[in-house]
């Protein structure tokens, strides 16, 4: 079996113009990405209009580019700005009246409805980093590099997210 | 462990918990497609611009080094020593050391004066002091030519 191509691999041939290797990014990084863009933008359409922007912005500047490690942190920092520009243009187009519980409903899958209840009640920056830690499993330095903040205040905000939901003895979480 | 560390660490059975409630739906087919076949024009582009580029770079080495080949072929003698393109051949080469100097033009001069003759350089039939004199001139030419 081929081994399989590291980002960086792959970044590099994306830059040549290579489909297959924009393929297989995809499905490497297509569903994660999916899931950020969803949860970021609010619903699953903008979500795949952010992803499908990063990724056209990704193409455009996979020459200069260097990846060493995971694309991911670089990724995610790409579709967040695009989905807060969508959610800023959606506010002002038409308020939004749905909360937060319902955008996570719409992106979500699975019916662990307390949990996700819990989890929507954090305040944004908490549960984004307990997002990219748990979910989608990034370390504590790549969440610093696409959160852009310090590894300290990943660690912190990590805490705060585990201890608010290990409160509630009906979750579960130990 | 840390306090500090031991807030942050999470048991497996909670890390599976929060991935399975909060885990996002996957990529399905369609919406693969859909990413793929958006970005086809913006890999195209990629493609030709790396095409592009190449040709440029083609074109500009094929270019330096036909001017490079000019260059050295301007500069190198036809006859080892000697300098064509002016009308100084190897006749110029009076006192026959493989190179056409003023040397040559003192040479011939002296040639002339002393009656024993010379090569007709300039053409007019007869070797005079004015032979000597072309070899002058055009030595000077040359030497100022090339800097």
């Amino acid at each position: 079996m081929a081994s399989e191509r590291t980002d960086g691999e792959l970044v590099s041939a994306i830059a040549r113009g290579d489909d297959r290797a924009f393929a297989e990014f995809v499905d490497r990084h297509g569903a994660w990405a999916m899931g950020v863009g969803g949860r970021l933008s609010g619903n699953r359409a903008d979500g795949e209009d952010s992803v499908q922007e990063s990724l056209l912005f990704l193409i455009e500047r996979a020459s200069t580019l260097v990846v060493t490690d995971s694309i991911r942190p670089w990724l995610y920092t790409v579709i967040r700005r695009r989905a807060q520009h969508r959610r800023r243009d959606r506010r002002a187009a038409e308020p939004m009246t749905r909360t937060v519980i319902a955008d996570h409903e719409t992106v979500a899958a699975e019916p662990d409805e307390r949990l996700r209840r819990a989890v929507a009640s954090l305040s944004d920056p908490v549960r984004e980093v307990l997002y990219l830690r748990v979910v989608d499993g990034l370390s504590v330095a790549q969440t610093a590099l696409a959160l852009e903040i310090p590894e300290g205040t990943v660690k912190s905000r990590l805490a705060a997210a585990l201890a608010s939901l290990r409160r509630d003895p009906s979750l579960g979480l130990f | 462990m840390d306090p500090a560390e031991r807030d942050i660490t999470i048991s497996v059975e909670t890390e599976e918990k929060l991935r399975n409630a909060l885990g996002g739906s996957g990529l399905d087919q369609i919406t693969r497609e859909r990413l793929i076949e958006r970005a086809a024009p913006a890999l195209a582009r990629r493609r030709r611009r790396r095409i592009a580029w190449r040709t440029v770079g083609a074109s500009a080495a094929t270019l330096g080094l036909a001017t490079v080949v000019t260059m050295l072929v301007l500069r190198s003698p036809a006859v080892p020593g000697f300098v064509e393109g002016a009308g100084i051949g190897p006749a110029a080469d009076v006192n026959v050391d493989g190179v056409v100097d003023i040397l040559d033009a003192h040479a011939l001069a002296r040639a002339v004066e002393s009656g024993a003759g010379g090569p007709d350089l300039n053409s007019d039939g007869v070797s005079t002091r004015s032979d000597a004199d072309w070899i002058a001139d055009s030595v000077t030419r040359l030497e100022g030519a090339s800097g």
